[in-house]
């Protein structure tokens, strides 16, 4: 009798239990989420170059300040 | 003269906000405060320094995006409601218009989407937009359509990561 196939560890993402096949396109999408829009980039540079206060409150309470 | 962001608060003057959009101006003067101190959607409003004047503002709450309005849901997480953060409205006086303003507030809606993304776990930022003008400006800022509606739009939070704090892979340099 044949031994039974052995079965691939289930790959998990978060709480998420995925197949190697979705685990691969959720890895894909979060790591490569197209390339930076230029657009938004230049909003964010102009908040933070035109309201440079509010700019560091936002840094600040990210770091826990 | 540097702009300041910051969420309303009873000081801030809103009697000269007028805006072509006759909803976005009343709902500043007459429920953006209340809305704020019950939870209901944070308003931030854009002055200039110094002054108490608002010059434009936007609001913003908690969301539960559907999966199923999303476009190539197999590639989504399997949750029936993603996690994610709702820029109800965006406004700017409307004398004050094509002057980047609007730009401002939408650095700010970024930077705060991703602070608060690296605090609870938020997916991707929606916004409904108003009307076809409104959609090309968030268009142009690379949001994207839902499958439902297609003045509901969204950005990823990944995407926002990569712009706001591109030092790693994932965005995330914190």
């Amino acid at each position: 009798m044949a031994a039974p196939a052995k079965r691939k560890p289930l790959r998990t993402h978060g709480l998420l239990v995925l197949s190697d096949r979705d685990f691969a396109k959720v890895q894909r999408l979060s790591r490569n989420p197209g390339k930076p829009n230029p657009a938004a980039l230049r909003a964010i540079a102009a908040f933070r170059r035109e309201c440079p206060a509010s700019y560091q409150h936002i840094k600040d309470e990210s770091a826990g300040i | 003269m540097a702009y300041l962001i910051e969420p309303i608060n009873p000081r801030h003057d809103v009697r000269l906000f007028t805006c072509t959009h006759k909803p976005l101006e009343s709902f500043l003067k007459r429920f953006a405060l209340g809305n704020s101190t019950n939870h209901l959607g944070k308003t931030y409003v854009l002055t200039q320094n110094q002054s108490n004047e608002v010059l434009g503002y936007y609001t913003v709450s908690a969301y539960g995006a559907s999966r199923d309005s999303m476009p190539d849901k197999e590639l989504l997480p399997r949750y029936d409601l993603l996690p994610a953060l709702l820029l109800g409205r965006l406004a700017v006086r409307s004398d004050l218009m094509k002057r980047g303003l609007g730009r401002l507030l939408m650095g700010h809606v970024f930077e705060q989407a991703w602070a608060t993304a690296n605090r609870v776990g938020v997916y991707l930022l929606a916004v409904d937009a108003k009307d076809e003008p409104a959609k090309e400006f968030y268009m142009h800022q690379g949001f994207a359509e839902f499958n439902d509606d297609p003045l509901h739009l969204f950005i990823p939070m990944t995407s926002i990561g990569r712009m706001v704090a591109p030092a790693s892979p994932n965005g995330n340099n914190n």
